[in-house]
């Protein structure tokens, strides 16, 4: 019975069923121990006496004074009486019945002393080891259930773990919301991208945007993907380009796959129409989202549609962040009436150090504030709002989608920063270095620039009323003139325009009265030089306090 | 009184069995798109989360464990519990451990080496911390044999190493992924002072020698409490406990 095992269970062992200790007990109580007692009851006949002590309860009272004597037998005497004798008789004294109790005269008149004693007994020394055995039993069952709940839960996670490994050995289409799709931009591939084109770029290898794959192959394929989106993208944006780059025709799509899940059945990129040679238009850029289903191929939807909401926001988070996504669904979701109050919750500033002042120059096609080209300073680009960053076009053309929903896109940068696409980016961040680069096409520049236009969804969004660092933009007259306003100062075209940082536009408000005697001197470039040095020295003061 | 022998099968013959067979079902569940799409669901969650248990869950092993040694505040029965709850955390660390670097490399947001090959880096910390893990948790297991060896201290030593382990973790934990919110690190960091304080506190008291006791001599010590026996019962209970062993 005794167990050795471990300490803590010769802690825990009950002093009861140890032999040894219920031979130190007095008879009486030694006889009330269950194990023993049934030995007793079957080996040496001891039933008369357990007839007796049931028959006790009856007679208890008056035969009382019997149990004295034994009662009054001191504990002493016995525990050194029972010392004495060798430890295997002792056990053998254990078992047997009680050699006391039988050797005195009267059997019937013992038994009820017992009874009546055992009870106080009882009541008065087995109450605490009652409470200690449901205080133990308490405990251990604590312990066992920490144990088994620890268990349970560790089986749990393990075939969570199992049906994981299955679906992703298995992979190909399944039809999960949000399979075990792995990011292809893992570690092992996360390097930056300066220039090159890192990731594949099928856009100059296939002629038309038309070349089918030969045959559907069994799972997805990414050149179909990019011969889709090609076609997607003429779809959609061909009619917007060849009106703003004035061609009948355009040239193939400049498509980039940036992600894919890992079982290549959700991609993300970029496609881009390429200006002709000989415009200066703004390109034409968008997002896709794609989605590969073994039934309907590959579903593809651009920036600025509702397929793209949907199909972005199904995404894996391992291909995009829940907030990214969130991110181009509002940009992709930005109408053309919100873009000026989007510009303004973002606080957007002109894109370079705020305090310094750089020349300005409108489009000199179609609108002239639909695009605006800025040169001089110390030429280091940065980014006019915080927003994630993409690029277009290989790299050269970079895009930053704000809070809002709105993007700034920087077009012909020189050494433009290897941040990853989707990267978030603070206001103000290097961006790169103007340059004369042409990454999406279009006529030759003649000096280092950057080209600035805002972006939604589906088109730029004119600079018409808009406001960067601290000034207005606008467009006035008969043909109309891109201007910059603040209060009573104006720049000009070609003249040069201080960067008052994140001011917000509401603290210049638009000003009918200058915008209309400045309409006539808008194509005489002679006052735009003391008006932009009126501006870069307004701009000193109030750069302070909005310095990011 | 029910309680597990060490001498028992750990579980129950049926456990194994219904394991298994809920693992035969899981599988051919998973391979159904509504099991797939519950797949995918799972990996998300645990992709995101199974990290946060495992540092929440090694953070709880660490106090209990420590809570366990502890002989100035707590009982005897308090700190079997407390060995309780340190075993059944130390169970869980490692299981979502395991699930969270699955479900990492499977993801593709880490490489298979990383698991054990650390390198620079706020993965690198978690790797670190993984290993010397599995170092304390072979010790855990193998506590017996390295007790009944009679090299407790070596035992002692690496399993100490948790005291590593651990900050490494939830310093993986803070500065790998995503940022974590600032009652976040300054729970961890409370976590982390309190435990520092603690076992200060263990190797300043723990400096008397730890007094081995076996089987017999545990009982032989309130034995005259509870016998109200005279001294030579006392000292003939001793002797009987040697004989008992």
């Amino acid at each position: 019975m005794a167990r050795t095992d471990t300490t803590h269970d010769a802690f825990w062992s009950k002093p009861g069923k140890e032999p040894w200790r219920a031979a130190q007990q007095p008879p009486e109580r030694r006889r009330k121990r269950q194990p023993q007692r049934r030995r007793a009851r079957g080996g040496l006949g001891t039933g008369v006496r357990n007839t007796d002590a049931r028959g006790a309860d009856v007679r208890g009272t008056d035969l009382r004074d019997g149990a004295r004597p034994r009662a009054a037998d001191t504990r002493a005497t016995r525990a050194t009486r029972e010392d004495l004798k060798p430890l295997d008789t002792r056990l053998l004294d254990a078992r047997l019945p009680d050699p006391h109790g039988s050797v005195p005269p009267p059997p019937p008149a013992v038994p009820p002393a017992h009874g009546a004693r055992r009870h106080g007994a009882r009541r008065a020394s087995r109450a605490p080891h009652v409470r200690d055995r449901r205080a133990r039993r308490s405990l251990f069952g604590a312990s066992d259930r920490m144990g088994t709940g620890a268990m349970v839960l560790s089986v749990v996670v393990g075939l969570a773990m199992l049906a994981i490994v299955e679906r992703s050995l298995l992979g190909g289409p399944a039809t999960g919301p949000n399979r075990q799709a792995g990011a292809e931009r893992g570690l092992a591939d996360r390097r930056p991208r300066d220039g090159a084109p890192a990731r594949s770029r099928p856009s100059a290898a296939p002629p038309g945007p038309a070349a089918p794959a030969p045959a559907a192959p069994p799972g997805p394929d990414l050149r179909r993907l990019a011969a889709d989106v090609r076609v997607a993208t003429v779809n959609e944006r061909g009619p917007a380009a060849r009106a703003e780059y004035g061609v009948p025709s355009v040239r193939t799509p400049l498509v980039t796959v940036d992600r894919t899940s890992r079982d290549r059945t959700w991609a993300f990129g970029t496609t881009a129409i390429p200006v002709p040679a000989g415009s200066r238009a703004v390109p034409q850029i968008a997002f896709f989202a794609a989605r590969w289903t073994v039934r309907d191929g590959w579903r593809t939807a651009l920036s600025g549609t509702p397929a793209f909401t949907a199909i972005a926001a199904g995404l894996p988070a391992a291909v995009m962040s829940a907030g990214e996504g969130r991110a181009l669904v509002r940009f992709s979701a930005l109408s053309a009436g919100r873009a000026p109050a989007a510009a303004a919750a973002d606080r957007l500033m002109l894109p370079w150090r705020a305090g310094t002042a750089w020349a300005m120059d409108t489009a000199d096609f179609g609108r002239p504030l639909s695009a605006l080209s800025f040169s001089g300073g110390d030429g280091v680009v940065r980014a006019a709002a915080g927003g994630r960053l993409y690029r277009f076009c290989g790299a050269g053309l970079l895009m930053i989608v704000h809070d809002s929903g709105l993007a700034s896109a920087y077009d012909g940068l020189h050494a433009p920063t290897a941040l990853r696409d989707g990267s978030a980016v603070g206001r103000g961040d290097v961006l790169g270095r103007t340059g004369t680069a042409r990454p999406c096409g279009g006529a030759p520049l003649t000096h280092a620039q950057v080209g600035f236009t805002l972006r939604r969804g589906d088109g730029s969004v004119p600079l018409d009323g808009v406001g960067l660092g601290g000034w207005v933009f606008r467009e006035t007259g008969a043909p109309p003139a891109g201007r910059a306003e603040r209060g009573p100062l104006q720049v000009l075209p070609g003249g040069l325009l201080a960067n008052l940082g994140p001011v917000p536009a509401a603290t210049a408000p638009p000003d009918p009265a200058p915008t209309g005697d400045a309409g006539d001197a808008g194509d005489d470039p002679s006052p735009a030089p003391e008006a932009s040095a009126d501006g870069a020295a307004a701009g000193a003061p109030l750069d302070k306090e909005p310095e990011q | 009184m029910k309680t597990r022998s060490s001498d028992d099968p750990l579980l129950p013959s049926w456990v194994l069995r219904a394991v298994i067979v809920g693992a035969l079902a899981v599988l051919a569940g998973a391979a159904t798109p509504p099991g797939a799409a519950l797949a995918g669901g799972a990996q998300s969650f645990l992709s995101y989360y199974a990290g946060v248990f495992t540092l929440l869950a090694l953070t709880a092993a660490v106090v209990f464990g420590l809570l366990a040694t502890d002989r100035l505040i707590l009982g005897i029965r308090q700190r079997v519990v407390a060995q309780a709850a340190h075993r059944a955390a130390s169970v869980l660390a490692f299981t979502f451990v395991v699930a969270h670097l699955l479900v990492k490399v499977l993801g593709g947001l880490a490489a298979p080496a990383q698991i054990v090959v650390p390198a620079v880096g706020p993965v690198g910390l978690g790797t670190l911390a993984f290993d010397l893990l599995l170092v304390v948790l072979a010790t855990g297991a193998l506590r017996a044999r390295f007790a009944r060896r009679a090299r407790p201290w070596v035992w002692r030593t690496l399993h100490s190493l948790a005291y590593v382990s651990w900050p490494l973790g939830i310093a993986h934990g803070l500065t790998a992924g995503r940022a974590a919110a600032p009652w976040v690190t300054l729970s961890y960091v409370l976590c982390l002072g309190a435990v520092a304080l603690a076992v200060l506190t263990r190797s300043i008291a723990g400096v008397r020698p730890r007094q081995v006791r076996r089987a017999g001599e545990d009982v032989a010590a309130p034995a005259p409490l509870r016998t109200r026996g005279t001294a030579p019962a006392a000292r003939a209970a001793g002797a009987r406990g040697e004989a008992v062993r």
